[in-house]
């Protein structure tokens, strides 16, 4: 089954067109059905509007629904190579920091360090902190622990650090940096985050990986999140660990030649990516110009445009990171990302770019106005009635029968459980197989992994709307000019209270109930469809206050949780000896030192 | 005669051996700074290039090109 787990050629084309048609034909049948529905009353302008979003709307969850289930045909393959091969070129290990407490970063430095030595393999790993720090207090910490950090580890020679005077460019300008001063020095830089943590055999492998296939330019693990706490961070990885193998899988199918970036945990030979991946300055100033924020789409779309392979290997485990703690911080984040991807408008149409590349632009760009179809879908359906004429139950003249133009309530019905088919049903799915193959064990079990696909499916509804509402404004403020420019990270243990709720989200609660009351004036008949929408953004202070509270649940439980990855493991002993080693400053921590009570660091 | 010249002080053998460690910043300025091995990394087209100039000339190679194909 290789041809289909890789595929190539003429199959990788039938599956892209397959994918492509399935997602079309929902998207078409969306419109058509809706069509129907519309000229009950007789077919307005409004109508067509509204079935042209319904289909967009429709279309892109198709889309994702697709690609989950072409990854459910097939399982992760390793490529075939020499097991254990000596690996012979130098390898840089690129930890680009930004503000994040030392300690923490550090400290997990020192562990894939410790995870390396462990394998025996005498390979040249050399580690490089790249600071972009700008808090003073922060880089002469940084300073300390670095210096703490080759000394327990005798990294002379190992380790490098280099703080940057000014951060042009910010992490992919940190990384050019690196590359334009030290790259000549190595064949392969493995690119991290501030929070990434990789076992050694897992970095090993991918050196090897990359030194077999002489045209991999860039070579892209998934990363599990690991370390949440909160019901919110429990559910996201939950998610990452138990839904998006698949969606990776079904993405590795489809990726051909043309694989994604996500910007860390992947390892780029050197030589390529120096002489593809130079990124000028956008023409313009913020949002939509300066420096290309989503920089990791875009290096992958270079690389591909240089003939360099780019390729996501979902087979690989060992590659972990960590995520938000709640719906605000994953909002900030998220804030950036929508940027970034927006400005991707203007670099899809470069030239010389394969078609895939600019396929997966629009697809990021398409990731963060979808709530604005739905949106337009909503608002057009509220205000629909209003054009509506009045219904002529005597249409033929000295007719005496009035006439009832038939319900098409059905297909309303129809469409309506069919779009919720495509949300939940590839989720029920990936359960179903995951108790089929066994793969459920490492999530308590088939009845336990089922229970949770459950609660996932109805705590991600709960917070859809909310999470719709801030990606839809921040699409707004990006397209009004507005730059969210790169906000620091949250330093404390992630609870937001009630309060704290309320002030990050009233704007939400305020338009949630004006479009209840709307809807209740102008179409009544659409409020009991509209609750759904209506009342988590009602509710949206307290489930962004009960979702960022901490939970030891047995739903949503992941492996990592059950069976510390060692990697992880020797994180956690480190960090502890550290914390104490190096106690936080007063204003930057308020959790005592233990390893699981930290909070995210992402960049 | 006393000399002026002081001579540095050197730990007596009974002295406790301390490491001389050298302290973070000349690390990070000595042995642990970045290894000096440049590798050029020119810039990259990544926008279409949209400019007036550039349309006319690409529309006027374009009509070249589809001369010369005529002509053949």
């Amino acid at each position: 089954m290789d041809w289909l787990a890789h595929p190539r050629g003429a199959v990788l084309i039938a599956l892209r067109i397959l994918a492509l048609g399935l997602s079309a034909m929902a998207g078409l049948g969306a419109f058509v059905l809706f069509l129907q529905f519309g000229q009950a009353d007789g077919l307005q302008i409004l109508d067509v509007v509204r079935a042209v979003l319904i289909l967009i709307s429709t279309l892109w969850l198709a889309w994702g629904a697709v690609q989950a289930l072409i990854g459910l045909m097939t399982l992760p393959r390793a490529p075939r190579l020499e097991a254990g091969a000596p690996i012979k070129g130098a390898t840089v290990v690129l930890v680009p920091v930004y503000n994040e407490d030392p300690v923490s970063t550090f400290s997990r430095v020192a562990a894939m360090d410790a995870s390396l030595a462990a394998t025996g393999e005498s390979a040249r790993i050399h580690f490089a902190i790249l600071s972009d720090t700008r808090n003073e207090e922060i880089a002469a910490r940084e300073a300390l622990v670095f210096a703490h950090l080759v000394d327990e580890r005798d990294g002379l020679g190992r380790f490098f650090y280099r703080r940057r005077i000014n951060n042009i460019g910010k992490k992919a300008g940190n990384i050019e940096d690196f590359m334009t001063r030290s790259g000549a020095a190595y064949d392969y830089a493995l690119i991290l985050d501030a929070d990434s943590l990789m076992e050694g055999e897992t970095i090993l492998q991918m050196i090897r990986r990359i030194e077999a296939e002489p045209t991999l330019g860039l070579l892209q693990t998934l990363p599990r999140v690991i370390r949440a706490r909160s019901r919110f961070a429990r559910a996201m990885q939950f998610s990452a660990s138990f839904f998006s193998p698949v969606f990776a899988r079904g993405l590795a199918m489809l990726q051909g030649r043309t694989g994604p970036f996500w910007g860390h945990n992947a390892i780029v030979r050197t030589r390529a990516f120096a002489e593809s991946c130079g990124l000028p300055a956008l023409r313009g100033t913020p949002p939509f110009g300066g420096h290309v924020m989503s920089h990791d789409y875009v290096e992958a779309a270079l690389l591909a445009r240089k003939g360099w392979l780019v390729r996501l290997d979902d087979d690989l485990e060992g590659s972990f990171e960590e995520g938000p703690e709640n719906i605000v911080d994953h909002a900030k984040r998220d804030r950036r990302w929508c940027q970034g991807n927006l400005q991707h408008a203007r670099i899809i149409g470069a030239p010389g770019l394969r078609g895939w590349s600019r396929f997966v632009f629009a697809q990021g760009i398409m990731a963060y106005i979808a709530p604005l179809f739905w949106l337009g879908f909503l608002a057009a359906s509220v205000a629909a009635p209003l054009f509506v004429p009045p219904p002529d139950y005597f249409p033929e003249p000295y007719w005496p029968f009035p006439y009832f133009p038939p319900s098409e309530a059905s297909k309303a019905i129809g469409l309506a459980i069919g779009i919720f088919g495509l949300l939940l049903v590839p989720k029920l799915l990936i359960a179903a197989r995951a108790a089929l193959l066994g793969h459920a064990r490492d999530f308590g079990g088939s009845a336990t992994a089922f229970a949770s696909t459950v609660a996932e499916l109805a705590f991600s509804s709960l917070t859809a709307p909310v999470l719709l509402a801030y990606a839809t404004r921040s699409v707004f403020q990006v397209v009004l000019g507005r730059d969210g420019g790169w906000p620091t990270n949250n330093r404390g243990d992630g609870q937001l209270g009630l309060i704290e709720g309320f002030i990050a989200s009233w704007w939400i609660v305020a338009i949630g109930a004006s479009g209840l009351v709307l809807t209740y004036f102008l179409a009544p008949g659409l409020l009991f469809w509209l609750l759904p929408v209506g009342l988590p953004m009602l509710a949206a202070p307290w489930l962004i206050s009960w979702s960022s509270k901490p939970t030891q649940s047995h739903l949503m439980r992941v492996p990592s949780e059950t069976s510390l990855p060692p990697v992880v493991a020797l994180h956690d002993r480190i960090l502890t000896r550290w914390d104490n080693a190096f106690p936080a400053p007063d204003n930057a921590r308020t959790e005592p030192a233990s390893a699981t009570g930290r909070s995210p660091a992402h960049a | 005669m006393t000399s002026s010249h002081m001579l540095p002080l050197v730990p007596a053998i009974s002295d406790s051996f301390v490491a001389m460690r050298p302290s973070p910043e000349a690390l990070i300025a000595g042995p642990c700074a970045l290894p000096a091995a440049p590798l050029a990394m020119p810039p990259q087209q990544i926008e279409p290039d949209l400019r007036f100039s550039t349309r006319i000339a690409r529309l006027l190679g374009r009509r070249a090109d589809g001369s010369l194909g005529g002509t053949t």
